[in-house]
């Protein structure tokens, strides 16, 4: 769905897979069905055949690759630490978002609903809300992820490019809950050192 | 109903399993098991291995206990050894993680 | 003319009376089945409505139809309507109606009881309808996640209406559950051993275990945060050593298992009518019933699967998405079992086989994509978007609604007696077919291009407009659809010509009587040997109406059917089931004072239904009963059997067995909630632990074991034709009591700490079944002093002694609970 990082990448790779997959197999019932009614039985159907073939061999293979492929892609996708990994803080509230961006002197920057990161560098999104459940979801850059009370979560983004990116409340959290949406502004290499010092924002 | 029980106990014996398992992880997080090392392995994934594998064994010899010992009907025994081997099928492939991901994060 | 004589003599005994006192009084499975369905469908097109509203403010971008208050409303009500109040009370319905009929026996195990859940299912509903209509409607989503359903973020009233309409709705469901169990293992035809049964009682025996294991912790998730709203005790505020995980955990631990409860009874129906569309038998019984235990079980692994975007370690988001692929397989076993049997008979596309087939198509859709989500890297994308609504959806509609349509179409003649006619139902059913799928299909596609669940509104120009206004146009189109089968069934009603008795030549028992049924089902009880007994004997109908089975003589004018052996079905003893009476409705009346007093928040008041609720159970069991043996009694065919009063098990110690494993679900949840707060919220350890008191604690252990010891001397006398042992019993639950109260005193204020309210609770808890335990001593030593009980006449002592022994338990549970880890410390 128009990947705009790794991460997202990833998934969507993924959704292409399962959704072949997922066609191949809506289409061999189908069939399955239609010929049932084309043929007309005489009763004498194996019971083996078809619960053990159809029913168990069949979709176990399937299943096992696939949460295979899904255990593999999630342990890619989680929020290790690197040279490279800038931090973010995103604080959600009813219904604004506040990031806080450390300076190189170790101050922070804060802005109201627009996220500032670097592009092509893997960014940690520090997760807490100052009242009920929200969820941070930039869907072109990667899955989303709670933000729950007393508990602080890590998402984990990436953006292969500069540009702007919209992102949204996923969890519903009262009335404003559909205009609680933010942006995430990605910079190259030189705009990120300029917002850090203030030049921009 | 005994009989109807045992039927249904391998399954029964799995959902023991996946709580079990599931709370072990939970705590052993909770008490920073993951940050000790049992030789090569944290300590937490450690006991993890060591409950599935002695679910598994269980499970196997339920299976074995299940299809030399009959009791009730000829169909209720049947579904004790089916059951039983689903049970056990389940544990060994809903265990799999505790080998393969990550413990805590 | 014998089967004539016989229909008016049992009318008389099981029919109810005309007019309003025959709406109140009636306990018949026949009647109440037919008002749950009735009450569920109209549930149904409220729900609908509301979807329609719902799609009416989305077909446009910046709809001004609705706000978002009222909009918060619709959906919160449309989900929670679906779910609580159309599909679980359909499919109870259905099996209220059809259960007694396919297994061969003339009511339910608990007829008052089955009455109740009518009574209580209207009440709640209704409940719920006023606050919509009144404009306080829910509107926290139809999971009510906290903190956003509690007080602080919803002040009003809209969220009690929730917890305690639901609560009420789900005593109904609880009580339903425990009906249908003991009606499906004690009261079936003699013969049918388990594997003789028809696979809808599987399904149904699967589906009220499951109900019965996984709608507690519902219960006291909604019994919790209740306490929270109204005396303000911390069970999800963070702040106080809460957690929102928490009410998490114990919605998801019901609401994954809720989707196969709602999904296995259709699939029940699936398995009934496809083989008898197909003119052939089913295909790998055994299989099928291996497949639905499995299902049944396995569906409990998933809840977490819900939760995989609120930062829980991946091992742990793995075991569950394991869980929730293996689960895939069982539906596969099943789907493939109907498919071949398919193959194997010859198939006619006649309306049910229609309608099953719009059921494969979009209930397979709905399982491939619920793989997908099982998926944890793909449901951190999916997750809370359109896509999770479209998936429900092909899952709920595809597995139930579609099914029920077949069913509707295919049991008709069981409640109109006449022929279909008219086809208005294939037109209905390709409207609802291409309506849904216009409806749900891009909506997956426009979920992954970002679009959340629960908005209101959404900005034009990207991307988006085109897909909603599709899916609004096609919800459209299947409200048509079902507008249009309500009126095919209704026509039914009036013009129809009368229909043969068995029209689909099926070979299940149902079958085989009079249509549209009789209050008492069948005139005389078969014997079966065979899994679809019809088919061997065309001629059963005829035969058992003129009474050659079992229990063919009307007698005393006593509601008499059979009990069996749970497995092998071996014919038993004869149960006497109570009639007519208004008692079910009143105690539903009571239990709604007390729902409707904690709403008004007249706390102190609902001690009154409270105690109104102890007089009424009183009475409900002091009914019963008689005060001389009657013996061995004809059955017919040479056989003398006693009846239920004069066994060790009658149904009402098997109903007691299934509502304490309830009760224990519910206890078991408790002690999870506590641990898992003490593992994984914020703010503990508590600042102070509980006061430990040996000496309470030691006192409580004595009473324990003189009300263990107390109840099984009681037994044991009284198999030795002598009375008494009642009152040690009675004396250990007093002392018992006594220490728990003791502790209540003890206990830290419950406000400052989710600690101190769980402590609370779980003395609360404690204190209430040892209550239980101590009314039931008493009440067997005052029934024992009247006469009520003698060697043979010993099941209130039973019943009694697991009540005893279950308070005794989760007493000294509780007690070791709060102690131990103040003792450690």
């Amino acid at each position: 769905m128009d990947p705009a990082g790794p991460s997202a990448e990833a998934i969507n790779s993924l959704w292409w897979v399962m959704l072949a997959g997922a066609t191949a197999i809506f289409l061999l019932v189908t069939a399955l069905l239609t010929m049932a009614f084309l043929r007309q039985g005489d009763g004498s159907t194996s019971a083996r055949k078809w619960i053990i073939g159809g029913g168990l061999v069949f979709p176990s293979t399937v299943l096992l690759a696939l949460l295979a492929y899904g255990l593999i892609i999630g342990e890619r996708l989680l929020p290790r630490s690197g040279p490279q990994v800038v931090e973010v803080g995103a604080e959600s509230s009813r219904w604004r978002w506040t990031f806080h961006h450390q300076r190189p002197d170790g101050s922070i920057l804060t802005t109201p609903d627009v996220l500032h990161i670097p592009a092509g560098r893997p960014i940690d999104v520090v997760l807490t809300t100052r009242d009920v459940i929200h969820a941070f979801w930039v869907p072109r850059l990667a899955g989303k992820m709670d933000a729950i009370p007393g508990h602080r979560n890590v998402l984990r983004i990436e953006a292969a490019a500069p540009g702007t990116y919209a992102g949204i409340c996923a969890e519903y959290c009262g009335i404003g809950h559909a205009g609680h949406a933010f942006r995430v502004v990605v910079h190259d290499d030189a705009g990120w050192s300029g917002f850090l010092t203030g030049e921009s924002s | 109903m005994t009989a109807l029980l045992r039927a249904v106990s391998g399954l029964i014996v799995w959902a023991v399993a996946f709580s079990a398992l599931y709370g072990l992880q939970g705590l052993g997080c909770a008490l920073g098991w993951d940050a000790m090392m049992v030789g090569p392995i944290q300590l937490g994934r450690a006991a993890l291995i060591a409950l599935w594998l002695a679910f598994v064994a269980v499970q196997a010899w339920m299976i074995w206990h299940f299809s030399h010992h009959t009791h009730g009907s000829m169909f209720l025994n049947r579904l004790a050894v089916a059951i039983a081997v689903i049970g056990w099928v389940a544990t060994i492939y809903t265990g799999v993680p505790v080998v393969t991901t990550s413990m805590c994060f | 003319m014998k089967a004539l004589r016989l229909h008016r003599a049992f009318e008389a005994i099981w029919g109810a009376p005309k007019g309003w006192r025959g709406t109140f009084s009636s306990v018949n499975h026949s009647t109440l089945g037919i008002r749950l369905m009735v009450t569920a469908f109209g549930f149904f097109l409220i729900g609908g409505i509301l979807a329609m509203l719902i799609r009416a403010q989305l077909a446009t971008p910046h709809s001004a139809f609705v706000g978002p208050e009222a909009y918060a409303q619709f959906f919160t009500m449309h989900g929670s309507i679906m779910m609580f109040l159309f599909a679980i009370p359909m499919f109870e319905g259905f099996a209220i109606y059809m259960l007694p009929k396919m297994l061969g026996t003339r009511d339910f195990a608990f007829p008052r009881l089955t009455a109740y859940g009518w009574w209580c299912y209207l009440f709640g509903g209704s409940m719920l309808l006023f606050a919509m209509l009144a404009g306080v409607a829910p509107d926290a989503g139809w999971f009510m996640y906290t903190p956003l359903s509690s007080k602080p973020y919803s002040p009003g009233i809209n969220s009690d209406f929730w917890l305690l309409g639901i609560t009420f709705v789900e005593i109904s469901a609880i009580v339903t559950a425990v009906d249908i169990v003991v009606t499906i293992l004690k009261m079936r035809a003699p013969g049918m051993s388990l594997d003789k049964m028809p696979l809808f009682a599987w399904y149904m025996l699967v589906t009220t275990m499951m109900m019965l294991v996984g709608f507690p912790p519902l219960i006291l998730g909604s019994i919790l945060l209740e306490l929270e709203r109204a005396f303000g005790w911390p069970f999800f505020d963070a702040a106080r050593g809460g957690d929102s995980l928490l009410w998490q955990h114990l919605f998801w631990l019901f609401g994954h298992p809720e989707v196969y409860i709602i999904f296995l009874p259709a699939a029940g129906a699936v398995s009934m009518i496809l083989p008898v569309m197909a003119r052939t038998r089913i295909l790998g019984y055994g299989w099928i019933v291996g497949a639905v235990i499995a299902l049944g079980v396995l569906s409990f692994g998933l809840w977490v699967h819900h939760m995989f975007t609120v930062g829980i370690p991946h091992m742990a988001l793995a075991f569950f998405s394991a869980a929730s692929t293996l689960v895939a397989i069982p539906t596969g076993v099943q789907i493939f079992a109907w498919i071949g049997t398919l193959w194997a008979g010859r198939p006619q596309m006649k309306m049910p086989m229609l309608y099953l087939i719009g059921f494969f198509i979009v209930f397979v859709m709905g399982g491939l994509t619920g793989v997908m989500v099982a998926v944890v890297p793909f449901d951190w994308q999916a997750h809370d978007s359109a896509f999770v609504t479209a998936h429900l959806h092909y899952v709920l509609f595809g597995g139930f609604v579609f099914p029920m349509l077949a069913a509707a179409y295919y049991w008709l003649a069981h409640f109109t007696g006449r022929q279909y006619q008219y086809r208005l139902g294939t037109a209905a059913f390709w409207l609802i077919l291409v309506g849904f799928n216009l409806t749900f299909l891009q909506m997956h596609i426009v979920g992954l291009l970002g679009q959340a669940r629960r908005i209101e509104t959404y900005p034009a120009g990207i991307g988006w407009t085109a897909y909603n206004l599709v899916s609004s146009i096609g919800g459209f189109i299947l409200a048509f659809g079902i507008g249009l089968f309500l009126i095919d069934i209704l026509l039914q009603f009036f013009h129809a010509p009368k229909s043969r008795r068995n029209p689909w030549g099926a070979g299940t028992l149902e079958w085989a009587m009079l249509i549209p049924s009789t209050s008492y089902n069948i005139a005389s009880i078969p014997h079966v040997d065979d899994r679809e007994p019809v088919h061997d004997q065309p001629d059963l109908a005829l035969s058992l109406a003129r009474g050659e089975g079992y229990l063919a003589e009307p007698r005393n004018g006593w509601r008499e059917t059979l009990a069996v052996k749970t497995s092998s079905g071996k014919i038993d003893h004869i149960i006497v089931l109570p009639g007519n009476t208004t008692l079910p409705v009143w105690t539903a009346v009571v239990t709604g004072g007390f729902f409707v007093l904690m709403l008004l928040k007249l706390y102190w008041l609902t001690l009154l239904p409270l105690l109104g609720l102890v007089v009424m159970a009183w009475r409900w069991a002091a009914e019963l009963g008689r005060k001389e043996d009657v013996g061995a009694l004809s059955v017919g065919h040479g056989l003398s059997l006693v009846t239920h009063a004069e066994v060790q098990d009658p149904p009402g110690w098997w109903g007691s067995i299934f509502l304490l494993t309830a009760d224990g679900t519910f206890f078991a949840s408790l002690l999870f909630g506590y641990a898992f707060l003490w593992t994984v919220a914020p703010a503990w350890p508590p600042p102070h632990l509980f006061d430990a008191g040996i000496a309470d604690l030691a006192a409580a252990l004595a009473g324990a074991a003189l009300a263990a010891f107390g109840a099984r001397s009681a037994l044991r006398r009284l198999r030795r034709g002598s009375t008494g042992g009642g009152a040690l019993a009675i004396a250990g639950l007093t002392i018992m009591l006594l220490a728990l109260c003791a502790a209540v005193l003890r206990a830290p204020p419950p406000t400052e700490h989710a600690y101190n309210a769980v402590l609370a609770v779980l003395i609360a808890y404690a204190v209430f079944h040892v209550a239980i335990a101590l009314l039931m001593q008493v009440f067997v030593l005052l029934r024992a002093r009247a006469g009520f009980l003698s060697p043979q006449r010993s099941a209130e002592l039973r019943i009694a002694q697991l009540w005893a022994d279950y308070g005794v338990g989760s007493g000294l549970i509780v007690l070791f609970a709060i102690h131990v880890p103040a003792l450690i410390a």
